[in-house]
């Protein structure tokens, strides 16, 4: 299969496209042309890979818009994982990349002839407030309320994905959950999602002896509170076993979650306790006091929402596509992670 | 490819990509929302503006002119400057000259669209541009300014109330930081609330397809909207408030949702390169676009029912006495003084006539019947131009009691130029109900036609000969169009040869397996015709030498006054004179008052006005004297639907029994034995 990959260079996009090229795929990858020599390195170990110049900031895509008939005749199969996935990212650059950005590509599929799957990388925080069970078929309105830009900017292009995909191709949105590092090797590219908590727990323990007086966390989170996380390479190995045997539908969306989804609570409880402090985690309601706090603890606030969330994630298409995904044992993976990250860069 | 960006304030929900064919080049259009935050918008148009052709703006403070003064609003200074050499269209130049335009077409479909008015703007501030169009028609104009842009519920009266409110607020408003608008609910006042009073009963609504994002609408039962574009979306949302229709001012014919007015006044800056769009340019666009007025009728069940309203008069001295109050007259010589003293009255509400009921949808419609106490002989022996005033004075009251069409009864559409005045000076349209009179009588001569059982009929058509006396004139040709398809053999009649050469031609084309005759002299068939059809202006001369005419023909005679006089009819009592056909509407019908006719028997002519708005079609629908053989087919179709009947026949002297028509069929078995 032909497949051009559009954010191969992150840190999802990198490891799928090895893994793709790996099985045999041809891979094609845009690339802004400030970039390229960059992408061209990262992968110099992979033979054939065709750069593509471009910039889904482009209204064309394509830096070179001539090509676009061409390339648009070879490919089968476009994957789009280019988006900016900060918590605290401006809004005006949230919508500018991954709205506007997700349009471009859009317009850009509709004159791809030869076409036939559009794989989108949307999120599992899509659906933001909603409570109790969420399907995979859901997705809340545009007007709702939304705790962070990437999640209100997520669910917009999901929006215009589901709208605006032409109906002659397979439509497929991968939702991931919260992404880790590699559950192997505990490799990491950002400091985000648990990894601000994890700094946070390494910030305590310089504070030397003052932080063994320090006996509890008051935290955000709730008794029931779920941490959909998933190590980065389960995901891969997911999302390319989707690209690789996709469903002939017109669309098919999937909770990219491990089955049984951990406790906040435990999953927070468990890494403080890897890194060997003493701190108890208790669940406090949300108050006034957490603004300053989260400021001191340099935690972003958005993250209020990620500790707090309840959702149940059903993954009621996913099991019934592909039955016999490998889950990730977090027990196994936690250390792993734990132990890279307190390695530093 | 040229590309258009349209950029809208409001949510990115409603973003698109499409490629509009306009005039044979192809056009992309990209829509991109800017999720009311102007930070994104200036960004979105820095990045893209040298990616595209045009910028169409939608969702933004427009230019408001006051007086000489423009005061541009500073968000959309900002977007031009950012915008650099690339154009930024707002459709203000466009609407100016064609939602004017879109809306005189729809007055030459309904001229009482706007006469006598009060067309209420839920905001004028966008609306400046086009405002000196309804100066010219005398409409009263209301808007919400107050309440729509500063939540203060208060209506803004006239173009002067609202130039104040500009002057005064222009400045600020031009100023003002544009954010996610607050919902106004219109529907919150009570009708009864002063200061929103004057907005709340306007006739008309007039709404934009971008203000109604930011509005809850009123109660609109019954009233009429106006919207620059309609979206399947907006018309659900309109028809929901219990508005009685919707006048769509953007082209139907162009069939792209996204195509609103700066996108259309951008595509035609884009395929005019050389320098920017002008008022020029926009009218040479404009010729090219075909507009066909496409009124939106609601389907919905309303909570209110539509009413229309009917004039009714005595037909006789007699019937004065009739009316409550006035029994007494019953005689005595003041009879005569009463017949003028009663025409002296103006028209009053004489009483309700309810459950009307379509058998079609159900919809229910109720009438309030008007009385004018003057006999026939009195309405044509007034001046027409007094008769036209108190007709008018009714018309007037009608509107405002809510009916929105009303009928001319019996003699007042007879009077002067057949209700064609009285049209012009009503508020709401008028009609003279003429066509289902018409299409009734027909019914009646079938009727009769059939129950004499002289002729033979095979699948509705009947084996025999008719006639048709006075054929070129107005009814007459159509009553010849309708039966050439219906007999074997017809016989049309009229004084002028050349004219009936000239129908005979006609109805050649149109029935071409009939048998079409003419003639000067209608004795010289009457031998031969089952049936035949008078409709002349002889004026009661006799026109037909009775004892020629064929034992058991049916004559339908309606001329008024008669054709056939009292004194021929009681020499054959072997012929069935029919003089009209009264009709039944459909539910369960009850008139307060006696008008006249039997148990649920209306005229036609109310029956028509009643169906009309059943329909929902409030046109002058029969107008002069003047028929159409369309609306006949038209309203005959019409009943069909609806469910009204022929319910009874009338003859010279009141309504014809079963008993009579057999033993006008009695006597001509035995004279044609």
């Amino acid at each position: 299969m032909n497949i051009l990959i559009i954010g191969g260079t992150g840190f999802i996009g990198q490891r799928l496209l090895r893994k793709l090229h790996q099985q045999g795929e041809k891979i094609f990858l845009l690339s802004r042309p400030s970039s390229l020599e960059k992408a061209k390195s990262l992968f110099k170990d992979l033979s054939d890979i065709t750069y593509i110049r471009g910039d889904i900031q482009n209204t064309d895509l394509l830096t070179d818009v001539s090509q676009a008939d061409t390339i648009g005749e070879q490919i089968d199969c476009l994957v789009h994982l280019a988006a900016v996935y900060e918590l605290n990212v401006s809004p005006t650059e949230a919508h500018l990349q991954n709205v506007i950005g997700t349009q471009n590509v859009l317009k850009f599929i509709s004159r791809c002839k030869g076409l036939k799957y559009f794989h989108y990388f949307s999120t599992y925080a899509v659906n933001q407030v909603l409570k109790g069970k969420v399907y995979e078929s859901d997705l809340i309105s545009e007007s709702s309320l939304f705790y962070d830009e990437y999640a209100k900017s997520k669910n917009h292009a999901e929006h215009l994905v589901r709208k605006l995909s032409p109906k002659s191709i397979h439509t497929i949105i991968h939702r991931p959950g919260i992404v880790v590092g590699d559950s192997r090797t505990g490799q990491r590219e950002k400091e985000n999602g648990p990894y601000y908590f994890f700094n946070f727990i390494k910030q305590t323990k310089k504070l030397g002896k003052l932080s063994e007086k320090l006996k509890y966390l008051p935290l955000p989170v709730q008794k029931n509170s779920l941490m959909p996380v998933i190590p980065v390479d389960t995901l891969v190995e997911w999302s390319s076993l989707i690209i690789q045997h996709p469903k002939e539908r017109a669309l098919s969306c999937y909770h990219l979650v491990p089955q049984k989804v951990i406790k906040t609570k435990e999953f927070l409880q468990s890494s403080i306790e890897l890194m060997n402090s003493p701190l108890q985690i208790i669940s406090s309601p949300i108050t006034g006091f957490f603004s300053p706090l989260f400021k001191v603890l340099q935690l972003p606030e958005q993250l209020v929402f990620y500790m707090r969330q309840e959702a149940i994630l059903d993954r009621g298409q996913l099991n019934q596509d592909y039955p016999d995904l490998k889950e990730p044992d977090y027990n196994k993976y936690l250390p792993i992670l734990i132990e890279e990250f307190e390695k530093g860069y | 490819m040229k590309e258009v960006i349209k950029l809208s304030f409001g949510s990115s929900n409603d973003n698109f990509d499409e490629i509009i064919e306009m005039n044979g080049q192809q056009i992309h259009v990209r829509g991109l929302g800017a999720n009311y935050d102007f930070d994104l918008a200036l960004e979105i148009i820095k990045r893209y503006a040298n990616e595209c052709d045009a910028i169409a703006l939608s969702g933004f403070i427009l230019d408001i002119k006051v007086q000489k003064e423009v005061y541009v609003h500073h968000m959309v200074k900002k977007i031009r400057e950012a915008a650099g050499a690339t154009p930024v269209l707002d459709g203000n130049m466009l609407r100016k000259t064609a939602i004017p335009w879109a809306l005189k077409k729809y007055l030459e479909v309904d001229k009482h669209l706007l006469s006598n008015k009060t067309i209420s703007f839920y905001t004028g501030l966008v609306q400046w541009s086009f405002l000196p169009f309804f100066d010219e028609y005398h409409v009263k104009m209301v808007f919400g300014d107050f309440f729509f842009s500063l939540g203060i519920p208060v209506a803004i009266d006239g173009t002067e109330g609202l130039g104040t409110f500009l002057k005064v607020n222009a400045p600020f408003l031009s100023r003002m930081k544009l954010k996610k608008k607050v919902m106004r609910d219109f529907s919150a006042f009570r009708a009864s609330m002063k200061p929103m009073e004057k907005f709340l009963h306007a006739d008309i609504f007039f709404v934009t397809e971008s203000q109604l994002k930011f509005i809850t609408l009123n109660d609109l039962t019954g009233k009429t909207v106006i919207i620059d574009r309609l979206s399947p979306e907006n018309e659900e949302k309109i028809f929901k408030s219990n508005a009685a229709r919707i006048l769509n001012l953007f082209p139907e014919s162009i069939d792209q949702p996204h195509l609103s007015s700066s996108v259309l006044e951008a595509i035609m800056q884009v395929t005019h390169p050389e320098n920017l769009l002008s008022e020029e340019d926009i009218l040479d666009h404009l010729q090219k676009v075909q507009v066909t007025p496409a009124m939106r009728h609601s389907g919905f069940q309303k909570v209110d029912k539509d009413q229309f309203a009917f004039i009714i008069h005595p037909l006789s001295k007699s019937q004065i006495a009739q009316i409550p109050g006035l029994e007494f007259l019953k005689k005595t010589p003041l009879i005569d003084v009463a017949e003028n003293l009663a025409a002296k009255v103006p028209g009053y509400h004489y009483c309700k006539i309810s459950g009307i009921k379509s058998a079609f949808n159900g919809k229910e419609v109720d009438g309030d019947l008007y009385l004018i106490a003057s006999t026939p002989k009195m309405l044509l022996s007034t001046p027409a131009e007094k008769v036209y005033d108190s007709l008018t004075k009714i018309c007037e009251l009608a509107h405002k009691r809510g009916a929105k069409l009303i009928g001319l009864g019996a003699y007042t559409k007879i009077v002067g130029d057949a209700g064609v005045t009285v049209n012009n000076r009503s508020p709401i349209p008028v009609t003279t109900g003429n066509s289902l009179s018409s299409a009734a009588t027909l019914w009646a001569a079938s009727y009769g036609i059939d129950k004499m059982g002289l002729v033979e009929k095979r699948e509705s058509h009947y084996f025999g000969t008719c006639m048709v006396i006075g054929a070129t004139g107005s009814i007459g040709k159509i009553c010849a169009k309708i039966l050439a398809n219906q007999w074997k053999r017809i016989i049309v009649v009229a004084p002028r040869p050349y004219k009936v050469l000239e129908l005979v031609t006609q109805l050649k084309e149109f029935a071409p397996d009939t048998e079409i005759l003419g003639t000067t002299n209608p004795n010289k068939y009457s031998s031969e015709c089952d049936l035949i059809i008078t409709s002349t202006s002889a004026q009661g001369e006799r026109i037909l030498d009775i004892d020629l005419v064929k034992p058991g023909c049916v004559i339908c005679d309606v001329s008024r006054p008669f054709d056939i006089s009292l004194d021929d009819a009681a020499k054959r009592p072997d012929i069935l004179i029919i003089a009209s056909g009264e009709v039944e509407l459909p539910g369960n019908v009850k008139i307060e008052k006696t008008i006249g006719l039997e148990g649920e028997t209306v005229y036609a002519c109310l029956a028509e006005t009643a169906l009309l708005t059943m329909e929902g079609l409030f046109e002058s629908f029969s107008m002069s004297r003047e028929l159409s053989y369309d609306k006949v087919v038209q309203i005959d179709r019409l009943s069909r639907k609806h469910g009204i009947r022929l319910s009874s026949i009338m003859g010279h002297t009141g309504e014809i029994s079963e008993a009579e028509i057999n033993s006008c069929r009695n006597f001509a078995l035995s004279k044609l034995s």
